[in-house]
């Protein structure tokens, strides 16, 4: 079930009942009603995925502690060694298997060995699992390293990895923050839970409005590309770069608005990405929970920055290509990630990544005209990286991209919603005009007559319901 | 925590109430469903022509020129396992039905309403024919798949004592009478790309069973199908796929050899169809409806001096 569906708002009223009023504030049943639930919303997209996320989370509990309770470092290093085979290994078996088979053909081909029958399996995708996987290696690297004790308490930690609201999209969750939750006794705050209200509402305005609504133009343009001219490719490219923000950072604010019902913090995932001044300050403000979990688990191991160029060279392209192919298993999505390390690699070697650390005009209601050009050029690259994103392969994202950069760029555009990018124009006024809190409805915490708060909530939701569109896809749940 | 509760409550118990008001509301107000369900109800013991199938047929067959009783029962977008639905519904009615007439279009054979844009009209079955295909509630209540505006937009109809019926007596489409006529180069291209790519291959097999049904039903009936392939402008024709449409009339034709009593028709070329007959490159008008009308009633006619002719060999 998707957060925007009739069952999922019929089953969190009743897990929410069951959390607050059933457990009589007991920390063990609150966790065993979690897991219960948490494992019904991922069975009902498919009962044979809760296996897999059973076996995973067996085997990295059962690692843990282990681990925890070996002191010879050759075996400490097997132990950590089966929990990464294993979760990488139901990666990549799920999802690169049939990538590699049909690459491995064609080198073989290449090189005059063809192979005609490559070995190819109709496998279905388990929703999650490039989330989940990463979240149960950051508990057993984590144990690894001695910044974390394991846990005894299964339920906890079975709770911990199948959490429904982070569970199939994210945000990626590190054991040291969000499992020592789940050892804690929850107490209701009233102010928590509306504004978590608030988050979702603004989540499911993104998702519903912002996101369904580009991808109606979107699909269409990319679908016939080559009919199009420069300027038509150029808006399709920039719609793609707001639905696939408001279709994933939508879902992130429903994630975390729905943890902030049952008590639980998640980690901030989008922090207003396109208000960077620059790709680095991008990379610090986009999918924010993955960035950093490759930053602390693959990048500073290599070496970091601190290093010399040609090994920083190194690791940031190891970084951004892994990254793009976490995302799937296609070479537009390595094509991204490279895009992205060329991007972002002249800032790491003249040492300029951390120039923008605050917000964006922090004392001024707008922008100034250099702020301005900043940010529609960070907003530029991301577009032109986006449509390796969004293209079905190479060849076809390049020809999109030369078409754009040829002289039918000037000619009139053939698709223009004007009304629709007047509602993205409103919608970027509104994000920036609250670019300095967690998310855009969190002013409505401040002292304000209840009827306006309502009023404006009123007016979100009849938005949603006018303005929606045909229910799309989650992105990101296809990763 | 209950305070909480409370204001939850308090805050979409409006919302609520708009929501159960509307439904009420919007299911009194007569439309083109109710309507044509409530005909055949009371008359379908009168009806001797039945019109079936999509738009096609819902603008492009107006029952007033037809010789016989006939009644237009095809709804936007209907597919044929609503057309098998209505038949099976009623046939217990249809004492005097001679004919059936139905469009097979380009698109026909690899589409079904649900997965079509218009996938929400599969609940005006569930509410005013009482068709028990779907259980969730998208496909059961008016308010779910209408937008407020258009919920308020219905409650002030009501209020003021209009309804939302948009076909004449008989069931003939009446939204393209007297409206200017679309860019037939730009609508027949649209169309095209837009049928080719909501087409499904894989719906073939379900949709030559349904066909097969239809004519096993009206073999029992003692009813004579005709079924045709509406005309279309040429911008429409250009950018089809052949090789859909080439599949589209083999597996008509597969179908069609095991039934003796069924007559096709391809009038997508036919040159008696100008310009001025479409309302766009793939509905005609109403001057295009009358001429598709008085073409199937020469058949009919003509059909009936064979049979007659037949009966007394």
């Amino acid at each position: 079930m998707t957060f925007n569906s009739i069952e999922f708002a019929i089953f969190l009223p009743i897990v929410f009942v069951l959390y607050w009023f059933v457990s009589y504030k007991n920390k063990r049943i609150q966790n065993l009603i979690l897991l219960v639930s948490s494992y019904f919303f991922y069975g009902w997209w498919d009962w044979r995925f809760l296996l897999l996320i059973a076996f995973s989370s067996c085997v990295d509990y059962t690692v843990g502690i282990v681990i925890n309770g070996t002191k010879k470092e050759s075996n400490r290093k097997l132990l950590l060694a089966t929990s990464i085979v294993t979760n990488i290994g139901l990666l990549a078996f799920f999802k690169y298997f049939n990538f590699f088979a049909q690459n491995f053909q064609k080198a073989f081909t290449f090189f005059g060995c063809p192979i005609t029958d490559p070995m190819v399996f109709d496998i279905i995708l388990p929703v999650g699992i490039s989330f989940y996987t990463f979240q149960t290696l950051s508990y057993t690297i984590d144990i690894y390293r001695g910044k974390l004790q394991p846990t005894r308490d299964m339920i906890a930690f079975f709770a911990f990895v199948s959490f429904f609201p982070q569970l199939v999209a994210g945000p990626i969750e590190r054991a040291t923050h969000l499992l020592t939750q789940f050892h804690q006794n929850k107490t209701f705050i009233y102010g928590q839970a509306v504004d978590g209200m608030r988050q979702i509402l603004w989540g499911l305005f993104k998702k519903i409005v912002i996101a369904d609504n580009c991808a109606i133009f979107v699909n269409d343009i990319f679908a016939c590309y080559h009919t199009y001219s420069g300027s038509t490719l150029l808006i399709g490219a920039m719609l793609f770069a707001f639905q696939i923000y408001g279709d994933f950072s939508g879902y992130s604010d429903i994630a975390i608005g729905t943890s902030r019902l049952f008590g639980y913090h998640l980690k901030r995932n989008f922090n207003f990405p396109y208000f960077s001044r620059d790709i680095a300050e991008f990379w610090r403000r986009w999918h924010i929970s993955l960035s950093t979990w490759f930053r602390d688990y693959v990048y500073i191991p290599l070496g970091g920055s601190r290093c010399t160029n040609i090994v920083l060279v190194r690791n940031v392209f190891i970084i951004f290509i892994v990254s793009g192919f976490w995302h799937g298993a296609n070479w537009t999505f390595i094509a991204w990630g490279t895009i992205h390390a060329i991007y972002i690699l002249p800032y790491l070697l003249l040492k300029t990544h951390r120039k923008h650390t605050n917000t964006v005009a922090e004392n001024a209601w707008l922008p100034n005209f250099t702020e301005i050009w900043q940010m529609g050029i960070t907003f530029l690259l991301v577009s032109i990286a986006w449509v390796f994103f969004r293209s079905e392969s190479i060849t076809k994202a390049f020809i999109y991209i030369s078409e754009i950069f040829s002289a039918s760029l000037f000619s009139p555009a053939e698709v223009f919603p004007k009304r629709f990018l007047l509602l993205i124009f409103l919608f970027v006024c509104v994000e920036w005009f609250q670019r300095k809190r967690q998310h855009a409805l969190e002013f409505c915490q401040i002292k304000m007559p209840l009827w306006t708060r309502w009023g404006i909530y009123y007016v979100v939701i009849f938005m949603i319901w006018q303005l929606g569109a045909e229910q799309q896809e989650f992105i990101y749940f296809q990763f | 925590m209950i305070r909480f509760i409370y204001k939850i409550v308090v805050f979409t118990f409006p919302i609520l109430i708009f929501i159960c008001f509307s439904e009420f509301i919007i299911k009194q107000i007569p439309n083109d469903y109710s309507y044509k369900n409530e005909y055949l109800t009371k008359n379908a013991q009168h009806i001797q022509i039945l019109i079936l199938g999509s738009s096609h047929s819902f603008f492009g067959i107006n029952p007033k020129y037809f010789s016989k009783n006939s009644f237009n029962a095809a709804h936007v977008s209907q597919s044929l396992k609503y057309d098998l639905f209505i038949l099976k519904k009623f046939k217990k009615n249809f004492s005097n039905l001679k004919v059936l007439i139905l469009p097979i279009s380009y698109f026909t054979l690899f589409t079904q309403l649900e997965d079509g844009q218009e996938h929400w009209r599969a609940k005006y079955y569930s509410l005013y024919y009482n068709c028990r295909y779907h259980s969730n509630l998208m496909y059961n209540t008016e308010v779910m798949t209408s937008k407020p505006l258009t919920i308020i937009e219905l409650l002030i109809k009501y209020f003021n004592g209009e309804n939302n019926i948009t076909v004449s007596n008989l069931g003939f489409g009446l939204s393209y009478t007297n409206t200017a006529q679309s860019d037939l180069r730009k609508s027949g291209i649209s169309a095209a790309k837009r049928h080719t790519k909501n087409s499904n291959m894989n719906l073939l097999d379900t949709n030559l069973k349904l066909l097969s049904n239809i004519f096993t039903e009206c073999d029992k009936m003692g009813v004579h199908p005709i079924i045709f392939t509406p005309p279309a402008w040429k911008s429409y024709r250009d950018n089809i796929d052949i090789k859909q449409f080439s599949m589209m009339k083999t597996s008509l034709a597969s179908v069609l050899k095991k039934y003796a009593n069924v007559k096709y028709y391809d009038f997508m070329e036919d040159d008696r169809f100008h310009k001025v007959d479409y309302k766009d490159a793939d509905h005609l008008n109403d001057i295009g409806a009358k001429k598709l009308t008085r073409i199937l009633d020469e058949i009919i006619q003509t059909n009936d001096k064979i049979y007659i002719k037949n009966l007394f060999r």
